[in-house]
């Protein structure tokens, strides 16, 4: 009963530390495949 | 930077605007003509490798270009072609042939020192430091080979074929086996120093990487999807982090820079890992396309797919 919303916090906690921020995209260039 | 794709175009770019400096053309009348491994890069000079489908009768090997022109300097041929990468060392490049040869060639001619016989994993890379180079067979077996004469210096069986490129530092060679083991050898002698089961399914593939005072190695199943990535203290003694693929992953080396290891995934996904902890700390989705190879600079990163866009970001450093 005690369990579930621990293991949400934690879950909540690992997903906040993973940066998302979209890049800066300096250039793009098609090389052909 | 320079970027070759499987067009058969080899090509410098402006590393900060992207612009073309150069551009050279080796296909021939193949459709398709494949740069796959990494390049060798000297003072005046970039070596690279190619390989190319036998019916189309072109042949594909090694490519040397003028840095500065991207004029083709000279090319050996060597029937499909090569695979992995080229190893510089010296006046020597070093490179697996389809074939079945390692074969050191002369920087400044392109012509053969020596070739030694020898059934290497085709997409892998030899390796070389002070007077050996060190290559592994699918026949289970890791050589040490004089870098001037190709003479055989030592030879050890581990039983198993070899599954990754080779790597070595000064004392010890480091190879990978099919049955999931990551071997350690005096690069003196051969002699196994130390060994460690990885996994009992999954197998190393591709080049171990030996950086931050740590031995990186991908492992892949059955069908060559890259699903772990194992750090090793460089004694093999123990596993500091094992991080699974959230799917797999579909960049096939590993690279390392400003403590983190980047990786892509099938969806143009690109996820920045802690080298010190294997934890994930970045991540974005670039493209709509599988992320097939990256590589850079300290502060640039460039991210490839098999369709041929090629991204620079700005790198983040989300392990710093």
């Amino acid at each position: 009963m005690f369990a579930r919303p621990l293991v949400a916090a934690l879950a909540a906690l690992t997903i906040a530390s993973i940066q998302t921020e979209k890049p800066e995209i300096l250039w793009q260039f098609e090389a052909g495949g | 930077m320079y970027v070759g794709s499987c067009n058969g175009l080899f090509r410098s770019l402006d590393a900060h605007t992207g612009k073309v400096r150069w551009e050279t053309n080796v296909r021939g009348k193949a459709p398709q003509y494949f740069f796959h491994g990494d390049v060798s890069i000297a003072p005046d000079r970039i070596v690279a490798s190619t390989d190319v489908d036998a019916a189309t009768g072109e042949t594909a090997g090694v490519h040397a270009f003028d840095r500065n022109s991207g004029r083709e300097l000279w090319k050996h041929a060597a029937g499909r072609g090569v695979k992995g990468a080229v190893i510089g060392a010296g006046s020597r490049v070093f490179v697996y042939t389809i074939a079945g040869e390692l074969v050191a060639l002369d920087i400044d001619s392109g012509k053969p020192a020596w070739t030694y016989p020898l059934k290497a994993p085709v997409w892998e890379s030899p390796a070389v430091v002070g007077t050996r180079v060190f290559g592994g067979s699918t026949d289970g077996l890791v050589s040490a080979i004089d870098v001037e004469t190709g003479r055989l210096q030592w030879q050890r069986k581990l039983g198993v074929p070899v599954n990754t490129s080779v790597r070595a530092t000064d004392a010890d060679v480091y190879a990978g086996t099919a049955d999931g083991t990551l071997y350690r050898l005096s690069a003196a002698s051969g002699e196994v120093r130390s060994s460690l089961k990885l996994d009992p399914a999954l197998k190393p593939v591709s080049a171990p990487l030996l950086a931050a005072g740590a031995v990186l190695v991908l492992l892949a199943d059955e069908h060559a999807d890259y699903g772990a990535l194992v750090s090793l203290d460089p004694a093999l003694g123990r596993v500091n982090w094992r991080q699974a693929a959230p799917d797999k992953w579909t960049t096939s080396r590993v690279f390392e820079s400003q403590g983190a290891v980047w990786l892509g995934d099938p969806s143009g996904g690109v996820t920045a890992y802690c080298a010190a902890d294997g934890k994930p700390a970045w991540s974005h989705k670039l493209a709509s396309a599988p992320i097939r190879s990256i590589g850079g600079s300290d502060e640039i990163l460039y991210v490839g797919t098999p369709q041929g866009t090629l991204y620079a970001l700005r790198q983040p450093h989300p392990c710093k």
